[in-house]
This record gives C-alpha cells, structure tokens and sequence, in this order.
C-alpha cells in the first residue's frame, strides 16, 4: 500500500478508531484525522456510530486522551 | 517515463468498449452481495427505533430469542444511552429464515424515555429549540468564516447587485443495492464477508480492529456491487452486526438494509440554505460576493457546501454553519458540497447577468478563469443551439413554454499511490490482471481489461481480470473521491509492461534478436527491423514451458493528472397551466483527462446527470416535524428520475490530455443550476429552491402574475 506514498507526521496523536472517509481513498491518509473539517463526516469504529463507546460525538477536535476510549497512534501524547 | 503514448497509436485505450461484465449482469450471473446464499445461511434484522430522541430505559430480548427459528439475539445500543433519529439501531436478530426475522424484531420490547425532539433546520435553529446536541451552542456550530480582499470597497465598485436565498434539501444516495453483508466465518479466528462496499481493504481493517483479528484473517469480497455514491466505505453497524450473528451462531448469516433503512441511516446528501447579496461591475466583473448560509447531515456535522464556486470573485466573505438535527447523519455522496453550491452560484451568475443586460454565457467567460471550460462553453453552446434561447426570458408565447440555461463544475481527481496489482501471462497465452480494487459498476474491470490488452498486444476479452477480493493481498484504496481509475491505471500498465518485457527476454534468443527490437500486437510478436520473423502469442508463451510470468506494477505520477472542469446546457420545457417541467435535453460537456473506456465514460457521464437531475427536478427528504420520522422513505414517495423523466443526453467527451484523472463525480455538478435557470429562461420566473417541482413553478408563476 506504500509504494510512492509517504507517510504523514502527524503532530499530535489521533485515536485509531476515528473514522472520515479521506483515510480510505487513494491519497488520503490519518493527517485528514488532526483537524477538524467541518464539511467532513467522522465516525468511530468501535460503534460505527458518530458517537464513541462514551456516547460523545466524535471528531478530530472532540477525541482526545481525556476520554477513557481513546486509543492513540503518532504525535506526541497530550492531555 | 511511462506515458499513454498518442492517441492515434492506441488500438485500444480511448475507443468504445462494451464492459466485460455486461452480459453477465443482464443474464443474472454475476453475483452481487444480495444474490450470495452461504450454506447454511441465516436472515439478520435490525430492529430500529422509530423514535427521533429518546433515553433507552430497558431491553428485553427474551421473548424474541425464544421463537423457534431464532438462533441468535442481540443488543446494539446500551440501555444509558441515547438514541438520536429515527432509524437508529436498537437490537438485531439472526434467524433460519427472513420471516422469521422479521417477526423476531417485532418481539423484542424496548422501553424509550422520549425526549423532545428536532427535525427541521429552521425547528432546529429556533429560539428556545431542544438542545440536541450538548456540544454545540443552539443546536449549531461554530461558523467557519472565510474573507478574501475588501468586500465593502467591492460592492462600492459595483453596478448591479443581487440578493437572493437559494435552498437545496436533503437527498438520499438510493443505492440500488442496500448497504449489506453475508459473513462466515471458517473458524473464531478466520472472517470472509461478501461486502456491497466502496472499499474492499478499508472494509477487511475496520471488521479486523472490530473483531481485534490480523488484518490478513479477515477475507472481504465484493465482485459486484450495485452502487455506493460514497455511502459505503466501511462496514458500517449493519457489517459489524451480521458478523457479530454469524461469530455467535456458528453459521453465515446475510444481512442487507431495508430500502426504509437505507434512507434513514445509510448515509445523505446535506440540505444547502444560502442568502447571498453578491455585485457586478458594469463590464461584467464579478465583484463583491457575501454569503451566510447553513445545511443539515442530521445530528453530526459535514454539511459543507462550495460558495462561492467556479467563478472568480476578488472581494468575499462566507460564513457557514452546521445545523443538528434528530435525523440520521450525512455521509459522503457523489461530488460533496458540489451540487448544491453549483446550484446557488449558476442561478446567481444568471441573475447578475440579466440585471447587467448580459447574455449570461457571456457574463460566465468573463469571469470563469478555467481555459478548459471556455472552450467547452463555445462547444456546448453549439451542441444545444444557445442561438434558439429566449433573449427575454419567458417571452415564448403559448401554454408550454421552453427555454434554456448552463451551468459549471468542477472537480479533483487524479488517483493517488498506493494500489497493488499483478500481471500473469501464462503459458497457454492466458493473462491474469489482479489487484485489489472494486468496481462500483463503473467499468474499473473493463478499463482494467483494456489496459493489459493495449500493452500486450491482445483482446480486453483475452484477459482474466480478479478485483473485489482481499485475499490475493494486493490492496486498492476504496473507490472515493473519482480517484479509483488514475490509481488503478497507471498500475496496471506498468504491470503488464513488465511483464511483455520479461516474455520478451525470454523470446528474443528464439527470433535471434535484440529485445528493445520486439513488438507485440495482434497476438503476434515481431521483430521490428525484420517483420518476416514473428512468433504467435500461444506459440510464444507456450515455450515458458511449466513456468508464467508474473509482473508487479509501479505508481508513476506521469500517467495521471488532477482536476477536470465541466459545463452543461439543458433545454426544458414548462406547462405553464399545470407546472410540469419536461427536460427535453442535456449537454454535458466533460473533462475528465484520458477516457480509458470512451463507452463507460460516457455512461459515467449519463448517470451523473441522470443524479443531477433527479435533484433538480424529484428528489427531497420530507421529515414529519410533529413526530420526528421521514415521511417518503420509500422510492414510491422519494422519487428517482425514470424513463419518463430522463431526456435526451448528449455525453460529450472532453479530452484535454493523455493522462487519467476521473469522472465519477463531476458530472453531477453543473446539472441542478443548468435546469434551474433553463426554467428561468422558459418562464421569466425564478425558483430558487430544489427540487423544481410542478407546485413550486405554479407559485412562482402565480406570485409574478400577483
């Protein structure tokens, strides 16, 4: 899958369940997961739901190491 | 460097090819995800709620699991937890039959605390609304501002300006296959789902982390699917709980969505509401544009729309917002934010002109700064007769009145790395071409066909062409964005160049000559500098003896390009009696670089608009503010173009270079805003909200007679 791609540095961590339609296409990768876009749809693989297994909305800016279910990958850890 | 080479040199890229599939599917052989019958198999429901907003106080299940037949209930929310629309998923059932499914649903009692609830933007951003979303301040969010130049000192430039609010409502994606599943698993720790999803590698993930399996356990297959418009990436809770039926009874289990489901929770295009106060220089500058707007994708967010689009505007200010609503969430659908945008801006650009005195084709060369439409202006022009419109709108004289109008589009494309394929010349002469990717029923397998075909110098029907299946482990990015052919296709090509150059090498000593000297074409391999000696392409290959060829393809950025522009012209005509709006022709005049296939580009072509003008003219989700539920989430009620509204297409091929980009989604765009100020055109009368419905031209009509 990596071939002529590179990977992003990402500067802070995402949660790994956190879902937009952007990581799953060609050219797409987990950067689409740091920011917030608000023309974009986001869910959570846990629930396949856009609330998270805490029953909060998920997106970029809302899952964070403060909530139990959040399950990091990259970017340095941040409370 | 690789490249497509010219287009007179290709016997086969850019030609019109039939798909390969074609026979299969009107026979009924190819098998989509609904036709796969597992032994064995079990029917999975999905209880949903029917209630907008509620508090889950209890769920029994007990008397659903014991109807015999019944092999496996579940819960899918929490009781604690909150359901948010209606349609929302409350528990599921596998059974030894669908009947038996579905009665085993309707034995499961559920106790919801209801809570007030809102379904409609303006309900939504009313004062004192519920606050349905704790997040957020007054069931919004935070607008998302953009200013570019000086807008006061813009409008103070202009002659004429405009004010206007332009709606769009929410449409449904109305895949004709639901979202759905049969899963299997061999044993607790091997899954295979047969998947109706745009993304057979991104399914095989999300079903891995939800089952915590290694990615390379989880098989997905999706040889056929029928239709997605960006609402299927990922397995979705349907996926995850037919294989959470299947895991628990031990047997496959089936699980497609109702067509009410798939209109309540599988996915939307947001509803658009703008207010635009936008000005022109007396020369026709676009000058000033200011823009407030908002839209609905039900209680999450995404409900972005272009503003301002296509044109070039110096001086702006936009401000957007999303609305929450207790109705199921928006998801992708083809061209996001396009459609309704083209829309407002078409219908804009037309309103400046007239104020301006312009021809509005005219008033669009000045300001549209893409060359390519330009020029696709003067052809598109030609092609519907734009001479034949009225230089008065709404001066034809008797009860049904015609009239014309144009409208832009834009869109990205262009593919990206990351695609895995494999090219096997065997050596009975058979070609295998593998690779991860799915075909949405765009023709990504003929194209794929063709491709290998033009390299080896065969027949798109001489090569066997394996996509849709995670199991060869060559992975494909899910079929989003228009960006499926410019990844797959420059793949593919390498693949089998490197495989033709390794027959090659092999064959060269047998025709005592240099490889760089070989050719292939018409089956026959040739010597280029001595053209009597020629091998068969059986012959050939059979002196591989026991061994094939099997070749990996390499990304090349040459072979692909990103960004395609779009114009179209439509001709309607109105009966200003009754209000029936009749769409008697569409020219859609589309870039979309290298047209693999020219025959199912140009069916790409007919399909978006056949979408576009079912937003024009049919499509709007209704929802029943006093009980919170969608009241057409049929396709009696939610209607779809048919043949009776279908009119003649004519799908024009824009080809602008030799290097594959995409036309999946653009050719939806320009269509709404071409209607819209078609039926200006026709009747003098202006409708600035979708669908444009027989009522809304009677009112129209009645106000300017008012």
């Amino acid at each position: 899958m990596l071939e002529g791609k590179t990977l992003p540095i990402l500067n802070r961590p995402i949660c790994q369940n956190l879902r937009t339609k952007a990581i799953y296409i060609p050219g797409g990768n987990l950067q689409n997961l740091v920011e917030n876009n608000p023309g974009s749809h986001y869910w959570c693989n846990c629930t396949m739901q856009v609330v998270g297994p805490d029953d909060q909305f998920v997106s970029p800016d809302a899952c964070k190491q403060s909530r139990a279910c959040f399950n990091p990958v990259g970017g340095k850890p941040v409370v | 460097m690789a490249s497509w080479g010219e287009a007179s040199e290709s016997r086969l890229i850019g030609k019109r090819i039939p798909r390969l599939s074609g026979k299969d599917k009107v026979t009924g052989k190819a098998k989509y995800t609904f036709d796969i019958n597992r032994p064995g198999m079990l029917y999975g429901r999905i209880l949903r709620s029917e209630i907008a907003h509620a508090n889950v106080v209890a769920i029994d299940l007990s008397e659903a699991e014991a109807l015999p037949g019944v092999k496996a209930v579940i819960p899918i929310i929490e009781v604690g937890k909150k359901i948010r629309y209606q349609g929302q998923e409350i528990a599921a059932v596998a059974a030894e039959t669908d009947d038996i499914a579905k009665d085993a649903i309707r034995l499961i009692r559920v106790d919801l605390e209801e809570l007030p609830h809102v379904v409609t933007e303006a309900d939504a951003m009313a004062e004192g609304a519920p606050q349905i979303r704790d997040d957020w301040e007054g069931n919004q969010s935070n607008p998302n501002v953009r200013e570019e130049g000086d807008l006061a000192g813009g409008f103070a430039q202009a002659a004429v300006e405009v004010e206007a609010t332009y709606h769009a409502p929410v449409q449904t994606h109305v895949c004709l296959e639901t979202h759905g599943h049969v899963a299997e698993w061999e044993d607790d720790q091997n899954l295979t789902v047969w998947a109706s999803t745009q993304a057979v590698f991104g399914t095989r993930r999300d079903l891995a982390g939800s089952f915590n399996l290694p990615a390379n356990q989880v098989r997905v297959i999706t040889e056929h699917m029928g239709g997605g418009f960006g609402s299927k990436f990922g397995p979705g809770v349907e996926g995850r709980t037919a294989a959470e039926l299947a895991r628990m009874t031990g047997r496959a289990v089936k699980l497609m969505l109702t067509r009410k489901a798939e209109h309540l929770v599988a996915g939307n295009r947001p509803s658009m509401i703008q207010h635009v106060r936008a000005g022109a220089t007396s020369d026709g500058r676009l000058i000033a544009y200011d823009m407030k707007g908002y839209g609905t994708g039900g209680i999450s967010s995404g409900a972005g729309f272009q503003a301002p689009y296509v044109y070039h505007v110096p001086n702006l200010r936009t401000e957007k917002m999303n609305v929450a609503v207790n109705v199921g969430n928006q998801r992708a659908m083809r061209a996001p934010g396009h459609p309704q945008g083209a829309f407002a801006m078409d219908s804009l650009m037309d309103e400046l002109a007239e104020k301006l005195g312009m021809n509005p084709l005219e008033f669009r060369r000045i300001n549209d700064p893409n060359e390519t439409r330009q020029a696709q202006y003067t052809l598109g022009a030609q092609e519907i007769g734009w001479h034949r419109r009225n230089s008065v709108p709404g001066s034809g004289t008797g009860v049904k009145k015609r009239g014309m109008g144009v409208g832009s589009g834009l869109w990205g494309g262009g593919g990206g790395p990351g695609t895995q394929a494999r090219v096997t010349i065997n050596s009975d002469g058979s070609v295998e071409a593998v690779t991860g990717t799915q075909d949405l029923g765009t023709g990504v397998r003929t194209a794929i066909a063709i491709i290998a075909a033009e390299e080896l110098g065969l027949n798109p029907t001489d090569i066997s062409v394996k996509i849709g299946d995670s199991e060869p482990g060559l992975p494909s990015g899910g079929s989003g964005g228009s960006q499926t052919m410019a990844s797959v296709a420059p793949i593919i090509k390498t693949a089998a160049a490197a495989a033709k150059q390794k027959l090659f090498e092999h064959i060269a000593p047998q025709l005592e000559a240099p490889v760089e000297d070989l050719r292939v074409g018409n089956h026959t391999i040739y010597v280029v500098s001595d053209r009597t000696k020629t091998i068969k392409w059986g012959q050939a290959t059979g002196l591989l003896g026991m061994e094939s060829i099997t070749e990996s393809g390499q990304w090349d950025e040459e072979l692909r390009q990103g960004g395609v522009a779009g114009t179209q012209f439509a001709e309607v005509e109105i009966d200003t009696e009754t209000g029936e709006l009749r769409v008697i022709k569409i020219v859609a005049v589309q870039d979309c670089g290298l047209a693999i296939n020219r025959l199912t580009t140009e069916s790409q072509i007919n399909g978006g608009v056949i979408m576009g003008l079912g937003q024009a003219i049919l499509e709007e989700r209704f929802m029943d503010a006093q009980t919170g539920r969608m009241l057409n989430a049929n396709l009696e009620d939610y209607k779809v173009p048919g043949t009776f509204e279908i009119p003649e297409i004519k799908s024009i091929v824009f080809d602008t270079h030799r290097k594959v980009t995409g036309v999946g989604e653009p050719p939806c765009i320009p269509t709404p805003g071409a209607i819209a100020n078609a039926v200006y055109n026709a009747i003098g009368v202006r409708v600035r909200e979708l669908p444009i419905t027989p009522d809304r031209i009677l009112n129209a009509l009645a106000e300017k007679k008012a």
